[in-house]
């Protein structure tokens, strides 16, 4: 294993837990104002396929990362209306979403993909969307430059950093600051803690819950337009594939922190990739399905490490899974 | 007082818009044509010179309507329009709206003009857009309108069943009409959509017996899922325990699949998918219990491991040899085959056995109660000497056991073989249904074969030559938009059952009566 | 000090009604608060009087009636609306983020800039501390902190907000009698001060000490206002009963006193992983009720949780009728002959399950001692039926809800089906908590008969009036370590306040 290999891997995993990150930060938003939104799959799922129809109509960078950005709002908003308005089940919510927005990404995926082929074309975002997939090295030529060291590793690097990763992580470090030195961010902290306290200091639930819902949409979004942009610009049957619920379990792992979440889902990034640039000479040729199965067996060790420690909950709002309702007796 | 003045101005603009709504109505409906006053009123009068009683139900609607529409806007005008407030204007408009909605539903029915897509059904003119940005415009007003006048919610007496009943129905009829707007919006009649997954779901006989055969999986799922739910432990794994139970009975298909006659595989075949089901809900539980991981997370990740161990498997050692490199699992010899009864693969007789069971053991035996007092509150249990722990695990053996059953019953029964789609979306849609029948298993049940039918009938949409636009037909996966817009609309009607909305000016009198 | 008001009334309620269902909690009450006074509200459990103060508070909303303060009509729709109004409520059930600290959450919902000067704000507490002469550290996280530490943190919350009205619901009920002395200062300054203190209580002795007037409700309705100079105690409690009552706790003699439980060197680790219950011995004796007196957290809710079998303890030996039992699970120990009942304080968190209903609330105690694999619904239908009659339970049919029933016929459903067994060991804990006063009678008198059949009854009470009054002995618990045994006869509440806080004070002896 050549350090070139490895430092591909890093790359690419930089590039691959980007969407888990994004996913995970708007999770962790949802999370700390008390809703558990497990619909992250399915958040994702439309934004992608709604980024997907408008950047192929019209094949302009906002307008695409607008569609996403508000497709993912609005799924959230339609979560919120229903568990902080409707004081629906915040679980069995979540899992409607999460199959509603799987539906919608598989028929409207489809939808989108016969109609092009119908017109002889085919759905995809075209090149200049998908530059805010590529990573930084298209836009500075460091490969050949020979007055850096290692250029080449360099290079490829920065190959796995792009628009995404950049954002992901300022979003975090903000969120961070966020949570930890602003008042409101108190404020939302309480909201998810204890409910009945900050309703009875005059702080308003609803307005919390709605907001850091959206606004953590709004990031599930952004992770959607990434994986659709990881398979080529196109739909694929099912394709989301489960890193959604990667982000909900990295939220666990990450304790609620933002800033473990970075590095959480750089761990995550590099094992969904590991099958791809690591051939283990000891195991069969095909057992490619082995290696795409580690990101889930490592979630499956988090949780059960998270749950054995004695805070177990420690990170965990309290009050998070239930619904607030003031006349409560 | 100050709060009343606001109050007043805000009813004189509502009564105002929407007077300027039945104006443009009205002028549109006989000058511009390009709402769908006007267009329902081109078609009307297509249909009426195509003659018959379809066209002159039509005619005298539509004239019913834009009457409606004259009276209305007159009224805002007369001198004691201040008798009527802005509510009444602006509930009429968005009734005028829906019913011009419901119309058009009609005339698509009636077949007035080819179906084609919406511009075409109305007559040539690119209707759509402004028709539903009226609607969405007359339904923000009377939302502001009822944000103006809203107080409070207040928590109300549960109601009883019969009391429940037009409330959950309202629910299924308004997930029914959002399914079918969402049809409209992309470009087919929905009528002709619905009575296609009629006809592709029991129409034919050789239907009907396609959805009994994909109904016995969905049954026992919900079986399984019910099992489990009653004790509270979110068991999402549902689809991950099938795989499992399915894999485990490939295996004595795969390897003695000859060997052994008929009458002893299959009941091994059997066998080896509940232990294979159990074996996977198992996990799960005893993550729980011991580590107090949380489940439904975990039985997630065993789902998608279980996909990638098939892959494993159709890749590797259980690689059919006969196309070799392609990856696939042979199908199963005949041997290995359920045998078919009525035309449908004997699994129903099982899944029938299995419903009957699991609603005797939950309702009438002592593991039945221990399960619900488990799951409503386990320090009780525990205080009760019930062996909470045990309870949980058993519990979720039986409930894995019993996906292991459907998964078996799945490839021996239709698959032949087997493949990473075993589940398909069977994991979430029993989900669905376990939630919409309140963990009732017979009523489960029910749904579970209506679920089946949507399926099937949603699969015949994406194939069907009559519902095809431009070479593009509605994708299958419509079913599971359809099912997850009715989980949403039941899970929202609960509100309405829980609680009521007080108005402001409404007193509640003692007794809980409003006065 | 003293602020100007427009009306010499801070507060007046006038014909307000409020009803949560069926259920009408308060009918047609009326309130008149006046500035620079302590005013007591007094009432059973369930007359309404929380429900009264919620509505200034902005947490309910009347349905009827009026609200007038300082003067002027108010609609109070929030907290937030309340706070403005300069209303501030201690609630009994404390209103804290717990994973936060004291400062952070006495700022929470305060208007402020977006970044956080946690240094400025710790300042201004700290002088408003001095300012009253309060004892804690407001950096500490509310986690870490007391019971009354926690109430103090309410109250600096409430003057920080600029409270001109503070309201009190029950904050006796979980201090010592050393503890609520203090508090009574704190009150007395700040009606000097000329603000107006609303006290909720049902303790009439501790109105006597600090209140100036005292508002009756009685099962919802407003019953009278009285000057608390010119009232006796007992005319106080009839009115609050609502029959001439001369409320008397005994303890009758019984007959035959015999060692039943044997608790020896017991150490039980409570859910935090601390060790709740330290090497604790006590012996209680057959026909006797053995009190257990302590503060919130002395270790109590763990040593029922060891001694009904439900943890484990890690240490230790508990012994009844000459079986070890330690460690055992209930129905083991049922098995082996040793009948223990337990009451929880948590009754419908613990003891019944809410939403089932009475019938298969009863079958909840015997299914699993029979064994058998089908149910038998009957027998558990019968003895509901049965219980109903007998207890004059208010319920509309076996299949209604427990939750929907009132506190009191929640107990006596729940203390009726655990002594249908007739137990050996009857271990109570707060039965009578949140209870009206017949109903907390009927309890004492029911734990009593148990105790002349012969039973070994635990009480572990919080109202030191009770213990005193119905107990043969008392064992007082601090800190998870037993501080002494007293006996009713021979100690007074501030002693027994003192053991609570403090510990053992050397003058008894482990007397077995």
């Amino acid at each position: 294993m050549t350090v070139y290999v490895l430092v591909a891997l890093l790359a690419a995993g930089i590039k691959a837990g980007a969407p888990l990150l994004l996913g995970t930060l708007g999770e962790i938003l949802t999370e700390k104002s008390g809703s558990l939104n497990m619909g992250v799959e399915g958040v994702m799922g439309i934004s992608a396929v709604a980024a997907l129809a408008v950047g192929f109509h019209t094949g302009s960078i906002a307008l695409t990362l607008l569609a996403a950005v508000l497709a993912g709002m609005l799924c959230c908003l339609v979560y919120s209306f229903m568990t902080v308005t409707l004081k629906a089940n915040q679980l069995i919510t979540g899992l409607s979403i999460s199959i509603l927005g799987g539906g919608v990404c598989n028929m409207m995926g489809a939808f989108i993909n016969n109609s092009a082929k119908a017109a002889k074309t085919t759905a995809r975002l075209n090149s200049s969307v998908m530059r805010l997939f590529s990573g930084l090295d298209q836009g500075l030529a460091i490969k050949s430059e020979e007055s850096i060291p290692f250029a080449c590793y360099v290079d490829k690097l920065l190959s796995g950093i792009n628009f995404f990763v950049i954002i992901s992580v300022i979003l975090a470090i903000g969120m961070w600051f966020f949570f930890n030195k602003t008042r409101p961010g108190l404020h939302l902290r309480a909201v998810g803690e204890n409910p009945r306290a900050a309703d009875a200091m005059g702080i308003s639930i609803t307005a919390y819950r709605y907001l850091a819902s959206v606004i953590g949409g709004a990031m599930m979004g952004l992770a959607g337009l990434f994986v659709c942009m990881n398979v080529g610009g196109k739909w694929e049957y099912n394709l989301i594939g489960g890193q959604g619920w990667l982000a909900v379990a990295l939220v666990i792992f990450a304790r609620w922190n933002p800033l473990k979440a970075i590095g959480g889902s750089l761990i995550f990034g590099i094992l969904l990739r590991l099958f791809l640039h690591v051939k283990l000479s000891f195991l069969p040729d095909n057992c490619e399905a082995l290696l795409m199965m580690l990101p889930y067996v490592i979630t499956l060790i988090t949780l059960i490490l998270s749950g054995r420690k004695k805070n177990a909950g420690a990170g965990a709002p309290a009050g998070s899974g239930s619904n607030f309702f003031r006349e409560d007796r | 007082m100050n709060m009343q003045k606001i109050h007043l101005s805000r009813k004189r603009i509502f009564r105002f818009i929407a007077a300027l709504f039945c104006l443009f109505q009205l002028a549109a409906a006989f000058l511009f044509r390009s709402t769908e006053a006007g267009s329902v009123a081109a078609s009307a009068r297509a249909l009426l010179a195509h003659g018959g009683v379809a066209g002159v139900i039509t005619g005298v609607i539509t004239i019913a309507v834009l009457t409606g529409l004259v009276l209305s806007t007159a009224l805002l005008f007369l001198p004691n329009a201040t008798r009527f407030t802005g509510r009444f204007c602006a509930l009429f408009t968005l009734c005028v709206q829906a019913a011009f909605s419901v119309l058009l539903l009609l005339l698509c029915w009636l077949g007035v003009g080819a179906p084609a897509r919406v511009s075409a059904l109305f007559g040539g003119e690119r209707v759509y857009p402004a028709n539903y940005v009226l609607l969405l415009l007359s339904a923000v007003i009377l939302g502001l309108l009822f944000v103006s006048r809203f107080e409070r919610i207040a928590k109300k007496t549960p109601p009883t069943i019969m009391q429940a009943l037009p409330v959950r129905l309202l629910a299924i009829l308004g997930a029914v009409l959002c399914s079918m707007l969402m049809i409209l919006l992309i470009g087919y009649n929905p009528l002709a959509a619905f009575e296609q997954i009629y006809k592709g779901s029991i129409g034919t006989k050789n239907a009907m017996t396609i959805t009994m055969e994909r109904s016995i999986p969905m049954v026992l799922g919900t079986m399984a899922v019910i099992v489990a739910f009653k004790m509270h432990f979110w068991n999402v794994g549902v689809a991950g325990q099938l795989t499992m139970g399915a894999i485990f009975a490939s295996f004595f298909a795969y390897q003695l699949g000859n060997a052994l006659p008929h009458a002893v595989l299959i009941p091994l075949m059997f066998v080896g998918g509940a232990v294979g089901g159990a074996f996977w809900g198992f996990l799960p539980a005893y993550a729980k219990v011991r580590w107090n991981t949380s489940e439904t997370l975990f039985a997630l990740m065993l789902n998608y491991i279980a996909t990638y161990i098939v892959q494993l498997l159709r890749r590797g050692p259980w690689e059919d040899p006969m196309m070799p490199s392609f990856g696939q699992c042979p199908m199963f010899v005949d041997n290995a085959r359920l045998t078919k009864i009525l035309g449908c693969s004997s699994g129903w007789i099982a899944a029938l056995v299995i419903l009957i069971l699991v609603t005797v053991y939950l309702q009438c035996t002592r593991h039945g109660f221990e399960i619900r007092v488990v799951g409503e509150q386990e320090k009780t249990a525990e205080y009760l000497g019930v062996p909470v722990k045990r309870v949980i695990v058993r519990t979720m053996l039986i409930s894995g056991a019993i996906a292991g059953i459907a998964g078996m019953l799945k490839i021996s029964g239709a698959d032949f073989k087997l493949n990473e789609t075993v589940a398909g979306d069977i994991g979430f849609t029993v989900i669905t249904v376990a939630w919409l029948v309140k963990l009732n298993p017979l009523a489960g049940a029910a749904v579970a074969v209506l679920f089946s039918a949507m399926n099937k009938g949603c699969e015949s949409l994406s194939m069907s030559a009559t519902l095809r636009v431009n070479g593009v037909n509605i994708p299958s996966a419509s079913a599971t938009v359809i099912i997850g817009i009715l989980l949403l609309f039941v899970l929202g009607s609960e509100f309405f059952l829980t609680y009521r909305i007080v108005f402001k000016g409404k007193r509640i009198t003692k007794g809980g009566a409003l006065k | 000090m003293k602020t100007v008001h427009a009306s010499e009334y801070a507060v007046q309620m006038k014909h307000c009604c409020k009803s949560f269902g069926r259920v009408v909690a308060n009918d047609n009450v009326d309130l008149r608060l006046k500035w620079g006074e302590i005013h007591a509200l007094l009432g059973e459990n369930g007359s309404g009087k929380t429900t009264l103060v919620n509505m200034l508070s902005g947490i309910y909303q009347p349905d009827d009636g009026e609200i007038w303060v300082d003067g002027n009509q108010a609609v109070i729709d929030s907290p937030k609306t309340a706070y403005q109004l300069g209303i501030g409520m201690i609630h009994q059930h404390f209103m804290l983020v717990d994973v936060l600290s004291a400062t952070e959450n006495i700022i929470l919902g305060q208007k402020g800039g977006v970044l956080l000067n946690r240094r400025k704000v710790s300042a201004e507490i700290c002088a408003m501390i001095d300012q009253y002469g309060f004892h804690i550290d407001p950096n500490r996280k509310i986690s870490e902190m007391s019971v009354s530490e926690k109430q103090t943190v309410e109250i600096i919350k409430a003057l920080y907000r600029g409270a001109e009205i503070l309201i009190l619901d029950e904050p006796t009920a979980v201090l010592t009698p050393q503890e609520t002395d203090r508090l009574f200062d704190v009150l007395r300054r700040m009606k000097d001060e000329g603000k107006c203190v609303v006290l909720i209580s049902h303790k009439i002795n501790e109105l006597f000490a600090v209140a100036d007037k005292v508002t009756i409700l009685r099962k919802g309705k407003f019953i009278e206002e009285l000057d608390m100079k010119a009232v006796t105690p007992d005319q106080l409690t009839s009115d609050m009963v609502g029959y001439p009552a001369k409320l008397s706790l005994n303890c009758p003699q019984s007959g035959e006193v015999k060692p039943y439980l044997s608790v020896r060197n017991l150490t039980v680790r409570g859910i935090s992983g601390a060790e709740s219950v330290k090497n604790l011995s006590f012996d209680a004796n057959a026909g006797e009720i053995l009190g257990i007196a302590g503060i919130a957290g002395s270790g109590q809710k763990e040593l029922c949780d060891a001694l009904a079998g439900i943890t484990v303890p890690e240490n230790g030996v508990i012994a009844a009728g000459g079986k070890e039992i330690q460690g055992m699970n209930p129905l083991s120990v049922y098995r082996a002959g040793i009948h223990i009942a337990y009451v929880p304080e948590d009754r419908l968190g613990m003891g019944l399950i809410p939403s089932m209903g009475m019938a298969e609330n009863v079958m909840l105690r015997s299914f699993e001692r029979t064994g058998s694999f089908f149910l038998d619904k009957k027998t558990a239908v019968q003895d509901s039926a049965r219980m109903v009659k007998e207890l004059d339970i208010a319920t509309p049919d076996l299949l209604t809800p427990v939750s929907r029933l009132s506190g009191g016929n929640v107990q006596k459903v729940l203390l009726e089906r655990e002594i249908q067994d007739h137990p050996q060991l009857l271990i109570a804990a707060y039965p009578v908590r949140g209870l009206d006063i017949g109903a907390s009678y009927k309890i004492y008198d029911m734990m009593t008969a148990e105790k002349l059949r012969g039973a070994c009854v635990l009480f572990i009470g919080e109202d030191l009036d009770a213990l005193l009054g119905i107990c043969d002995r008392i064992l007082v618990l601090c800190g998870g370590e037993a501080a002494g045994y007293v006996k009713p006869a021979e100690t007074t509440k501030n002693e027994i306040g003192y053991m609570m806080m403090n510990g053992s004070i050397g003058k008894e002896e482990m007397a077995v």
